[in-house]
């Protein structure tokens, strides 16, 4: 479980493999947010052109890094996250972490003033 | 191989083998772009003594000037009648190429002269189209 703050970065350190003819325009997409029956809700995301896929006669490892930067826009508790490569021939290709394993503290809250005066 | 190439005394400007024979161009019938390619080239020498054998090579395919073929040891000393061979590379480009190969034998003038030449051809393959698998992460705080 990795806690963060707003201003933190969550670094994602991504590897997939090549082969075959160059290829341009590959992205790869990083998300926070919550994976449900539905798919996943993307809350905060950032998203890298692949560049330097160069003719690869066999598989080829490749490792590319994404940061998401924790804003105010996601709220304090515990997320999900998910990486997808695409833009590639075929289907795009999903990797999903843990679940909850990402915990946002929220913002410093305040409640409950209450006051009592006295002569001293 | 010696420090320095033994030099032929009598020098004819006639070249196509007089000296040296190139016996054989090795190299693939088709590469894909972008891929190495090997090329061994054979040469013999022709006459009864021992001379200095250098190998050149270059690319054809419509462009000027012809792209030179890398061979990382490009000489040798080769005693009379006897054959060796040269290994280089060189990257395919996106066409078919024919490689021209060359011999030059060192003369007593200090310097190559041309000798001899052979070609092959290497056709350009169709290559895989671009494939993607295995996508892996991990993350962490910075």
């Amino acid at each position: 479980m990795i806690q963060l703050q707003y201003g933190d970065k969550l670094r994602f350190t991504c590897s997939f493999q090549h082969k075959g003819a160059a290829y341009t325009g590959a992205k790869l997409h990083a998300a926070i947010g919550n994976k449900g029956a539905l798919g996943f809700d993307e809350i905060l995301n950032n998203e890298t052109t692949v560049t330097g896929i160069i003719y690869d006669a066999t598989w080829q490892t490749y490792t590319v890094t994404i940061d998401v930067t924790i804003t105010t826009g996601i709220s304090g508790g515990a997320y999900d996250t998910m990486v997808k490569l695409m833009s590639i021939p075929g289907s795009d290709i999903y990797w999903y972490g843990t679940l909850d394993d990402i915990v946002i503290v929220g913002a410093a809250e305040f409640q409950g003033l209450s006051v009592s005066y006295a002569k001293v | 191989m010696e420090q320095q190439p033994v030099a032929v005394s009598i020098i004819r400007k006639a070249g196509a083998g007089v000296y040296t024979e190139i016996t054989v161009v090795e190299a693939p019938a088709s590469a894909s772009a972008g891929s190495l390619v090997q090329v061994r080239v054979s040469i013999k020498n022709k006459t009864a003594s021992t001379i200095g054998i250098m190998v050149g090579g270059a690319l054809e395919y419509g462009v000027s000037p012809w792209p030179t073929i890398s061979f990382p040891n490009n000489w040798a000393n080769f005693p009379a009648g006897q054959s060796y061979y040269f290994d280089g590379t060189f990257t395919m480009p996106a066409y078919a190429v024919v490689i021209h190969a060359y011999s030059y034998y060192y003369g007593s003038d200090s310097a190559w002269h041309f000798d001899d030449e052979r070609t092959k051809s290497v056709g350009l393959s169709q290559v895989e189209d671009a494939q993607f698998q295995s996508l892996s992460v991990s993350y962490a705080k910075v």
